[in-house]
């Protein structure tokens, strides 16, 4: 079972050490900073959560909130110039943050792994699709290239890939987009990771492989054990697999609640109106682009510039005096259940 | 492959054959025939003699019968006679093409690794000191005159060092092997400086665009070493549009040939194509003119070819991906 630290570490905390024993992955007050022309830009703002061995954590929230740029930080892959400015990142035993580079880079690809938004871009064009599913091995397992070829050519078949001994040596461009994505699935799986990163890997794709790809990942996360944190801006798609919802709005974490509570109980007035755009059943098919999402109205807004109060006020149908006085902290709702909100019923 | 090959081949053979009558057209356009230059080295020839011998020489009919003529005789491998040289064209030609061959071949291959290396080293430094530098030393070697680079390694190297030849490459298989390298050093040094900076700016533009692509981004998250992420998935995407634009830039290669041939007084194919148009000497312009385009065809080829090789994306075939 998938369980918060929703404080920020305090010193003490750091010096005990991780609370919530058993955790696979804890991360706690992380901040990643941009340096920008105009300051710098805190894409993720003291963001916290765990995940246990064989969860699966969803994180939502509207474009730009933060949510790729946390997965990249704790994984090392922060585009230049971001950084990681404070906060720490448990795996294993280690701070990833800390960590020095050749020990993560020994951890990515094997124990960490992650599928990115677009298949097509994620594949490299000049290399045989075998080559490429079956690089982790030789990388971390040290396989011969010849073998690990083979060794694609199964992981191939276990994605759903008919005739693999052939699709080894054809090149990203001669696949369709879903088998692409179930290509970037198997080569992310290859070493059978503990905690597997999924980007947005179905928004790419038509609503039918989107299907087809989230029932696929779900059954190789039965099967391998491993936990998952699955990244979309849906909502909907998100609950299909997600044990567990974290809800960010511009940098931060605002709800975050078992899957059934957040839906049936959502606390905070931006959950509120991403429910309200998830589609019901048989309206409109599941993992169809919410339509309404986009009416929320008004925009997220600039974290350099905004004031003290809730990141939501101002397009917050709640929002009073005090919203804007100060920053709502993370405070229990519920089992399980917490919520950024000084409206919300706790 | 070979369907590509072919119809390329028909293609090169076409675009020869118009060149060759634009060539000859135009070389006739030019003021004074044959006939003209002799009457100019022989006042005693009258203007009756001179009508005779054009009549002669087939002169006096119309260009187009005379290029078929030239046509007819060059598709049986006859060239013609040198006038300046008092030699067949083809006899003439041979040795001269293979210095120019040597000369652009060495000098290519000095460019490409000093070029190619530099560039890459520049895009995993970028903005570093010597990142700096050598985009210092490019823009030098792009905006440097040729001619004006060769002055300046001669007046260093011959005559003010005075360890290398400033020109008088012998010519014929007489000469010694050393003699030969001595003399073509500063020759390869001008050409290869000369286009050394263009290649590295082209090799690090094209490698920091692949660095900020998403399949390496990819060959990261799998816990790819640098070395690997670098050698095994920029390198060749980074070459595509290298080595395509390296390749089109053939035709600057052959007449930076030219000049450094003249300026050297190699003896190449530029000093003939020089020397012939200097002395009017209609046989050999022609076939040194359309050796030119040869080379520009060549390098278009090359380019195709060296594009198809490196991108699987490509179908020379002008049909199904991969075959
Ligand atoms: N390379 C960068 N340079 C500067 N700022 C960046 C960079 N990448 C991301 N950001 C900032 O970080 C914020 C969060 O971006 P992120 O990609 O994590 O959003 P996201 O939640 O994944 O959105 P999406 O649904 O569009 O993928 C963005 O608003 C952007 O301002
Ligand atoms: S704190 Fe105020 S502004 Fe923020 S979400 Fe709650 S009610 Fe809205
Ligand atoms: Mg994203």
């Amino acid at each position: 079972m998938t369980s918060l630290d929703p404080a920020a570490p305090t010193a003490e905390d750091e010096a005990v050490g991780a609370t919530g024993a058993g955790m696979l992955l804890e991360v706690q007050g992380l901040e990643v900073t941009f340096p920008t022309t105009r300051g710098p830009l805190k894409a993720v703002d003291g963001v916290s959560y765990s995940i246990a061995a064989g969860q699966t954590l969803g994180v939502v929230g509207e474009s730009g909130c933060g949510k790729s740029v946390a997965a990249l930080a704790i994984l090392g892959l922060l585009p230049p110039p971001g950084a990681v400015t404070a906060g720490q990142v448990l795996f294993a035993g280690a701070d990833l943050v800390r960590l020095d580079r050749g020990a993560l880079r020994r951890l990515r690809g094997d124990r960490l792994a992650m599928i990115f938004q677009d298949p097509l871009s994620a594949l490299n064009p000049v290399v045989p699709i075998g080559d490429q599913v079956g690089e982790t091995l030789v990388i971390h397992r040290q396989v011969a290239p010849s073998l690990a070829r083979k060794e694609a050519a199964a992981l191939l078949r276990r994605v759903g890939i008919s005739d693999p001994d052939r699709r080894i040596t054809e090149y990203p461009h001669q696949l369709s987009g879903g088998m692409r994505q179930r290509a970037v699935i198997a080569m992310a799986v290859a070493c059978r990771p503990a905690l597997l990163f999924a980007d947005e890997p179905t928004t790419a794709l038509d609503v039918t492989v989107q299907a087809q790809i989230l029932d696929l990942l779900d059954e190789l996360r039965a099967d391998t054990g491993m936990a998952m944190q699955f990244i979309s801006h849906n909502l909907a798609v998100v609950s299909r697999l997600a044990d567990e919802v974290v809800v960010m709005y511009a940098g931060r974490i605002v709800e975050r609640a078992p899957t059934n509570e957040l839906f049936r109980h959502p606390a905070h007035p931006y959950t509120q109106a991403l429910i309200d755009t998830v589609p019901v059943k048989g309206r409109r098919p599941l993992g169809s682009p919410p339509t309404k999402l986009a009416s929320i109205p008004g925009q997220v807004a600039d974290m350099r510039t905004a004031g003290p109060g809730c990141r939501f006020a101002a397009r917050c149908p709640q929002a009073a005096y005090d919203c804007r006085a100060a920053e709502p902290p993370l405070r229990e709702a519920g089992k399980n259940h917490w919520v950024a909100c000084f409206r919300a019923a706790t | 492959m070979t369907r590509f090959a072919v119809t390329r081949a028909i293609e090169g053979l076409i675009v020869l054959l118009v060149m060759s009558f634009v060539v000859y057209g135009l070389i006739g356009l030019m003021p004074g025939d044959p006939i003209d230059l002799m009457i100019a080295s022989n006042p005693k020839l009258t203007s009756a003699d001179a009508q005779r011998l054009r009549a002669l020489y087939g002169l006096d009919r119309p260009i187009l019968e005379r290029y078929l003529n030239w046509l007819t005789a060059a598709l049986q491998g006859d060239f013609g006679y040198s006038r300046a040289f008092a030699r067949p064209v083809l006899e003439l030609i041979g040795p001269r093409l293979v210095n120019t061959l040597v000369l652009m071949v060495a000098s290519l291959t000095v460019a490409l690794i000093v070029g190619l290396a530099a560039g890459l080293y520049a895009a995993l430094h970028p903005r570093s000191l010597i990142d700096d530098l050598i985009g210092y030393l490019s823009f030098i070697s792009i905006s440097t005159p040729t001619f004006w680079l060769a002055l300046l390694l001669m007046m260093l190297f011959s005559v003010v060092l005075g360890v290398l030849p400033a020109s008088g490459m012998p010519v014929g298989a007489d000469t010694g092997l050393g003699e030969r390298l001595r003399h073509l050093i500063l020759p390869v040094a001008t050409l290869s400086l000369a286009s050394a900076g263009g290649y590295t700016r082209y090799m690090r533009a094209a490698m920091i665009e692949t660095l900020g692509q998403d399949f390496i981004r990819t060959a990261r998250a799998k816990g790819a070493s640098e070395m690997r992420v670098v050698l095994r998935h920029g390198l060749r995407n980074a070459l595509i549009p290298v080595i395509t634009v390296i390749a089109l830039d053939f035709g600057a290669l052959f007449s930076g040939a030219l000049i450094t041939e003249t300026m050297f007084a190699y003896p190449g194919m530029g000093k003939a194509i020089y020397d012939a148009i200097m002395a009017n000497d209609f046989n050999l312009a022609l076939v040194t003119l359309l050796f030119a385009t040869l080379t520009t065809l060549v390098g278009n080829f090359a380019a195709d070819l060296g594009y198809a090789w490196l991108d699987p994306r490509i179908s020379l075939a002008a049909g199904r991906a991969g075959t």
